[in-house]
């Protein structure tokens, strides 16, 4: 009958651990999400100030940058997926970028995070995706306080631009364009 | 009290002698073998114990064949060089299925059934290709296993001692102690001294099947970069390397379903990897054409990723630049994923821009291809003598 009885409690203990882990985990998730709420607050924008960013075009296969004034992270991305204005192509400048436009560009702390619709990552050959990884980039890198760009494809995370297979994630910048992070 | 100390003891004992009837039920795989004939191969999966299995064919042709509470000793790939069957990969599928996929032409009738000490594969016929089957099993305590890392020259003994002349390099020839290579019409003197016992190349004709690549001046990239992987494998050859080449069709390397653990992109660039990966290659080379917002670019252009590479990259920019522009000078750095995950000097040529309509003209006349692959293997045997020999 002693041995049921410390039988019984010994499953008890292992109950009650239970029920603790469960509130670990509870208290984890709650930690987990305040954070996932205090990186979802975005930089605070003044929309009536002007920013001095880049636009970085294509010349002669080279990047080269336009100074732009601008109003937000949205805007800037989105004059450089429109494509250089007609002035700008007379002067030989080119643009990569395939025709599409950004389905959302959110800025979190010093992250861009680009939403682009599947056929932006149709695009093809080395030179063509590093330009066009470089033009958006260093773009984004010109607006105050953007040091890293996170691409998405419809909303989903994704880890390398197909077909030549340019490792994206978890972010890039400078450095990973030219294949030096971790160094 | 009694009672239920005797009870758990039962159980206990129930528990153990299921796991342990359990482990006796698993099956080994052994070995895997294959022998070919003009129209037919014949795929023998060496086996102990009874083996229970299911199989089915994929769109692509690929034949594949689980062996159920089984367990393999070693996993690997052959590649028989047949125009039937492409390549052979048997691994662990899951700790107790074992899967063998046969790469095979789709139209390739086939055939799997069990036969004395394993299962029999017949590509290239409806019905078991007992008398190619029984060849091999004859042999098969006679013949090397074929491991999925050759040791060095090993590979080609062992398949010489399956008697398919098909896969011994063709450096065996005496009067091939100096082979001139065949870029006569070029101007080009090469002399190229075969080297002995040379390691495994594997060569990745970039894109394939669902993905073109690029596609400008009514040329596809994944068309172009078959043609010249397919002039260098012989060339290779005749220098006394072992090549294999991650497709050597149209047709995606790794296809469908995923990769466990990796999405559809990373699937076909990760199944690239794992073929330089998994055969030991001494040498990982992608051949890639390129593109550009500006017609007007062209030349050629080769990436690396690791520092072992650099030196492999550098080496193919200087042989490369004696044929054909370079639009860089020097190796780029970038991490692309079959240069960045392979394990050996690995790196990327994006051979010259398909956007350049003067380059577009050319890239599928055979010419042109045998002058780029003619360039692209004197850039491996130089680097591989500098880093190997």
């Amino acid at each position: 009958m002693r041995n049921i009885f410390i039988l019984v409690f010994i499953i008890g203990l292992f109950f009650l651990a239970g029920c603790n882990e469960n509130l670990k985990n509870s208290a984890q998730q709650n930690t987990n999400n305040s954070t996932t709420t205090s990186q979802q607050a975005t930089t605070p924008v003044d929309h009536n100030q002007k920013y001095e960013a880049m636009i970085y075009w294509e010349q002669q296969g080279k990047i080269v940058p336009v100074r732009k004034q601008v109003g937000t992270i949205s805007e800037l991305v989105n004059t450089l997926f429109r494509g250089p204005s007609e002035d700008e192509s007379k002067s030989g400048y080119f643009t990569e970028l395939p025709k599409v436009s950004p389905n959302k560009v959110i800025l979190e702390g010093d992250k861009v995070l680009l939403d682009l619709p599947t056929t932006f990552y149709d695009a093809r050959g080395s030179f063509r995706v590093s330009n066009i990884l470089k033009q958006i980039v260093y773009t984004c890198e010109s607006f105050p306080g953007v040091k890293k760009v996170v691409f998405l494809k419809d909303g989903n995370p994704i880890s390398v631009f197909p077909g030549e297979g340019f490792v994206l994630a978890p972010y890039v910048d400078k450095n990973s364009i030219n294949g030096q992070k971790g160094e | 009290m009694r009672y239920l100390n005797i009870f758990l003891f039962l159980l206990c004992f129930l528990l153990c002698s299921f796991g342990v009837s359990n482990a006796e039920d698993l099956s080994t795989v052994q070995n895997v073998f294959f022998k070919t004939s003009p129209n037919a191969v014949a795929v023998f999966v060496q086996l102990q114990g009874e083996p229970k299995f299911s199989y089915f064919r994929l769109e692509d042709g690929r034949i594949v064949l689980n062996i159920e509470q089984s367990r393999i000793l070693k996993k690997g790939t052959i590649m028989p060089s047949s125009n039937i069957v492409s390549n052979i990969h048997f691994a662990q599928n899951t700790p107790d299925m074992v899967r063998v996929v046969v790469g095979s032409d789709v139209k390739a009738s086939y055939n799997i059934s069990k036969v004395d000490g394993g299962i029999l594969i017949s590509v290239g016929s409806s019905t078991p290709l007992l008398s190619l089957a029984n060849g091999i099993t004859n042999e098969a305590p006679k013949l090397l296993p074929y491991n999925y890392i050759p040791e060095k020259s090993q590979l080609a003994n062992s398949q010489g001692s399956q008697g398919n002349s098909n896969l011994v390099p063709n450096n065996s020839n005496p009067e091939t102690s100096q082979l001139k290579s065949n870029q006569s019409s070029q101007g080009n003197s090469n002399i190229y001294t075969p080297i002995k016992n040379a390691k495994l190349i594997v060569i990745d004709p970039g894109h394939g099947g669902s993905d073109p690549g690029c596609v400008a001046n009514g040329v596809e990239e994944k068309i172009a970069t078959l043609g010249v992987a397919l002039h260098l494998k012989p060339i290779l050859e005749k220098m006394g390397f072992k090549v294999i080449m991650t497709r050597e069709t149209d047709r995606d390397v790794w296809g469908r379903p995923n990769m466990p653990g990796y999405d559809a992109d990373e699937s076909e660039l990760q199944a690239r990897v794992n073929i330089a990966n998994e055969n030991g290659a001494a040498l990982f080379l992608s051949i890639h054409f390129n593109a550009c917002a500006d017609p007007s670019v062209h030349g050629t252009q080769v990436y690396y990723y690791s520092p072992q590479s650099y030196k492999y990259a550098s080496t193919m920019v200087n042989d490369i630049s004696k044929v054909n522009p370079v639009y860089t000078d020097r190796p780029i750095r970038r991490p692309f994923w079959v240069i960045k995950y392979t394990t050996m000097p690995a790196i990327l040529i994006e051979t010259d821009f398909i956007t350049d309509p003067s380059v577009a003209s050319q890239v599928y006349n055979s010419d042109y291809q045998e002058k780029m692959a003619q360039a692209i293997a004197q850039g491996i045997y130089d680097s591989y003598k500098e880093i190997y020999q």
